[in-house]
């Protein structure tokens, strides 16, 4: 996962409510600790072998949520989670964990947004791969990422959200 | 004593499955409104708990709180909801539909415990 380019975290103001989700979920749920690298373009952060899963999200704001992973790092989440080890994991449970992080993290960072232009109704997660979904964002804007570093290798959240209304661009 | 968890993540089924096994409770599972349905309709006799998620695809948590609120059999087994959704809205919407206590995800095992003990003793 390149991390190199960087963009502004002030062109998406709703980030922050995702930074302190993923911690929250990550810590509550995993016991891990996740540090925040930095907000990136998307398109840097998928990789192939990663496992992914996103969830649409709709109301006065529309987008996508979704969750990136090297594999050796979701399964070892979603082991922490399930208190099984990552070898006893098959395939299936650990997308459909990592599915279920998705929607936690959408789920804190919403009632996190409440209140404000970004505040959206859930969807069910389902896991996919992000490069095939057309992402929502302000125009002339990549989609934002949050890259973060647990335990070594990285997680990214793409929050990729728009206020009904505003134009959209695609990954 | 039986407790229904109905959740579409496999991941939060087995960890409520888990969290019942480590209180002796029989944990019978439904990855839908309509499957919960079902086994309720089988089981309801011997279930003394629910754990209801809100988010699920076809039916939501909420119409099926309502349906089993309205069904004279399976009126009377308390509703735990467990779900994503935090809002204080969300919360006392489920509560006035029914539910007898609400647990947010993200949650600790010990939070989801207890309010699984405290549910099933009040409802007793």
């Amino acid at each position: 996962m390149n991390v190199d380019r960087a963009i502004h975290n002030d062109d998406f103001p709703y980030l922050d409510a995702f930074v302190n989700s993923v911690r929250d979920v990550l810590h509550t749920m995993a016991f891990m600790d996740a540090e925040y690298v930095g907000v990136r373009d998307a398109r840097e952060c998928v990789a192939p072998d990663n496992v992914e899963a996103a969830m649409p999200v709709s109301g006065q704001t529309v987008g996508i949520i979704a969750v990136t992973a090297e594999k050796n790092l979701a399964a070892r989440v979603v082991s922490r989670i399930v208190g099984k080890n990552p070898e006893d994991l098959e395939k299936s449970d650990v997308d459909d964990g990592i599915a279920e992080v998705t929607n936690m993290i959408a789920g804190a960072a919403k009632a996190r947004l409440a209140g404000t232009p970004y505040h959206f109704a859930l969807s069910s997660p389902l896991p996919r791969r992000v490069r095939d979904l057309r992402l929502q964002s302000n125009p002339d804007m990549t989609a934002p990422a949050l890259v973060f570093d647990v335990d070594g290798q990285r997680l990214a959240v793409i929050a990729s959200l728009s206020p009904e209304g505003q134009k959209r661009s695609e990954i | 004593m039986k407790l229904l968890t109905v959740d579409d993540s496999a991941m939060v089924r087995k960890i409520i499955a888990n969290a019942g096994a480590t209180m002796g409770l029989d944990v019978l599972e439904a990855e839908n409104g309509e499957q919960a349905l079902k086994v309720l309709k089988k089981e309801w006799a011997d279930i003394s708990l629910i754990l209801l998620d809100w988010n699920m695809p076809g039916m939501n948590g909420l119409d099926v709180l309502k349906k089993i609120k309205a069904n004279e059999r399976f009126a009377g087994i308390p509703v735990m909801m467990v779900t994503t959704e935090s809002e204080r809205e969300c919360v006392l919407l489920a509560i006035q539909e029914g539910a007898a206590n609400y647990l947010s995800k993200p949650f600790a095992i010990e939070d989801l415990i207890a309010k699984i003990m405290k549910t099933a003793q009040r409802e007793a």
